[in-house]
């Protein structure tokens, strides 16, 4: 008899899966898709790379499956692994930045004008435009403007609806860190919105 | 007011004007039918009436007042809620110590963080009881809450994002290599297994080993001493002992098999088939059959094992 797999709540599923049916991987992952990737999108705000972490995601969390402890909600567990990828990679991304407006010890306008950069606009490609379409709204634009930490809690709680202990969980800090982070992103969003 | 009139058929006494002026709304009964009548004839009642009428409606124009803004927190104060573990007014005695203590009045206005609390369904209960108890009846926190409700509207109003079509075959591909490639690693790290891994394991497998091959040259290197002793004779001593120990060893095992009734069986079954040449080709067909399936179970299952998840991370 065929199992309807639709039907089977995630711990099961994942007991299923660590007994190797392959079935069991794909209800995961049909399941968790839009979550991760929304999530992981809204953070590195680029579609292409959005796909590869969220890949990298399933596939980490699929390889260690049999360590999972159905104690915790599965999504807290896939959730804890993407968000921990995409902090790693933006940490790593992050690269020492120079002013437009020239280096730092150029004092005369002459050595600004030697060492500014200048940006041209190459016009958009079609996966900018549909960035641009996805997160160019006000609000969205507002999010992106908030830092990593801020960023997070504030798409796990309201986009994902996870309760303030689970947002702890996922993100290895006290609770009051979490109350603290999204107090702040919700006020800094509440002034973003108000000066547009 | 005058009071001195006692008689409806002369002048209506005070009484008589309020039961009048009460009575407006309702029906009219035989009395009152009698005071209209009276009061149409009498200026004097009239200009009575007028007076008390004046009074009752300044009456009905009063205004009502609101209480203190921390009655209704008194009052909270003063009932148990269900499903509170300490007494309201406990808890209300702890908020105001708190307030006393950072200065503020007990009736001061909601903090942003409660405010957001409160608009994210996240504030305990008491507080938030205490906190709607405060909203009803200030106006300001009551639109910074409306403030913070949008905000948290507009956030859970925001779409989530499908990757690119085929994101989950891509996914799974993807993890089957990386699968099939860590069952590889593992085939061949089980392979050097019974190698020792570390200075010490080598020493101790170098001892277990070097013993008995230091044991027979330590003998050798004894017997070398006996002069009496030549190497061609104690090989030939050596070579009569096997011989004779490989043969008592032969000798009880086919006595053994000869004796057992498994060999009777087994002669009894090779009579049978040799009289019966289709029943002989028929066994031997299903004992190929039997040994191909073994070594084909065998294959799959201790050669190249089909599913292993290993970490690969981490």
């Amino acid at each position: 008899m065929s199992l309807n797999y639709q039907s089977v709540e995630d711990a099961q599923l994942v007991a299923l899966a660590a007994e190797g049916r392959e079935s069991a991987y794909r209800e995961l992952l049909s399941r968790y898709e839009r979550p991760v990737f929304s999530l992981i999108y809204r953070m590195v705000r680029n579609r292409t790379l959005a796909e590869d972490l969220a890949q990298e995601a399933f596939i980490r969390t699929f390889n260690a499956i049999d360590t999972y402890n159905p104690q915790y909600k599965f999504s807290s567990w896939i959730f804890k692994i993407a968000n921990n990828l995409t902090i790693d990679h933006l940490r790593k991304r992050r690269v020492p930045t120079v002013s437009m407006h020239g280096a730092p010890d150029a004092v005369t306008p002459e050595a600004q004008a030697r060492t500014s950069l200048v940006v041209q606009s190459p016009g958009e490609s079609p996966e900018e435009y549909v960035q641009n379409r996805e997160l160019g709204g006000q609000i969205e634009a507002a999010i992106g403007e908030l830092r990593e930490e801020y960023r997070v809690v504030v798409l796990l709680r309201h986009i994902e609806g996870h309760t303030y202990d689970e947002i702890a969980r996922i993100m290895d800090i006290p609770l009051g860190t979490v109350k603290t982070y999204l107090h702040r992103a919700r006020a800094e969003l509440k002034l973003r919105l108000a000066e547009a | 007011m005058n009071s001195d009139r006692s008689s409806y058929g002369r002048h209506l006494d005070d009484d008589a004007i309020q039961g009048l002026l009460d009575a407006a709304e309702g029906p009219a009964d035989a009395e009152t039918a009698s005071a209209h009548r009276h009061l149409v004839d009498c200026p004097e009642c009239q200009a009575q009436v007028d007076a008390w009428r004046e009074v009752f409606g300044e009456l009905g124009r009063l205004g009502r007042f609101a209480p203190p803004g921390r009655f209704a927190e008194r009052v909270l104060s003063g009932i148990d809620l269900p499903g509170e573990a300490s007494s309201p007014s406990r808890a209300w005695s702890w908020v105001r110590l708190r307030h006393w203590l950072t200065g503020r009045a007990a009736d001061a206005h909601l903090s942003r963080r409660g405010l957001q609390e409160l608009a994210d369904g996240a504030l305990p209960r008491r507080r938030a009881t205490l906190a709607k108890a405060h909203l009803a009846t200030c106006g300001d926190c009551e639109s910074r809450l409306a403030g913070w409700r949008r905000l948290i509207a507009t956030l859970e109003a925001l779409p989530s994002f499908a990757p690119a079509a085929g994101f989950a075959e891509r996914v799974m591909a993807c993890w089957r290599e990386v699968t099939e490639e860590a069952a590889g690693r593992s085939q061949a790290t089980r392979r050097w297994r019974l190698l020792p891994r570390s200075p010490r394991g080598w020493v101790l497998a170098g001892t277990l080993t070097g013993m008995p091959v230091a044991a027979f040259a330590a003998v050798a290197a004894f017997l070398s001493t006996v002069p009496q002793l030549t190497t061609g004779g104690l090989v030939t001593y050596l070579w009569w002992q096997a011989r004779d120990a490989l043969s008592a060893f032969g000798s009880s095992l086919l006595a053994a098999v000869m004796q057992s009734g498994a060999a009777f069986r087994a002669y009894s079954l090779a009579e049978y088939l040799i009289a019966s040449p289709a029943t002989a080709v028929a066994a031997a067909a299903g004992f190929t059959t039997l040994m191909l399936s073994s070594i084909w179970v065998l294959h799959r299952n201790i050669g190249f094992p089909r599913f292993a998840l290993r970490h690969v991370y981490n």
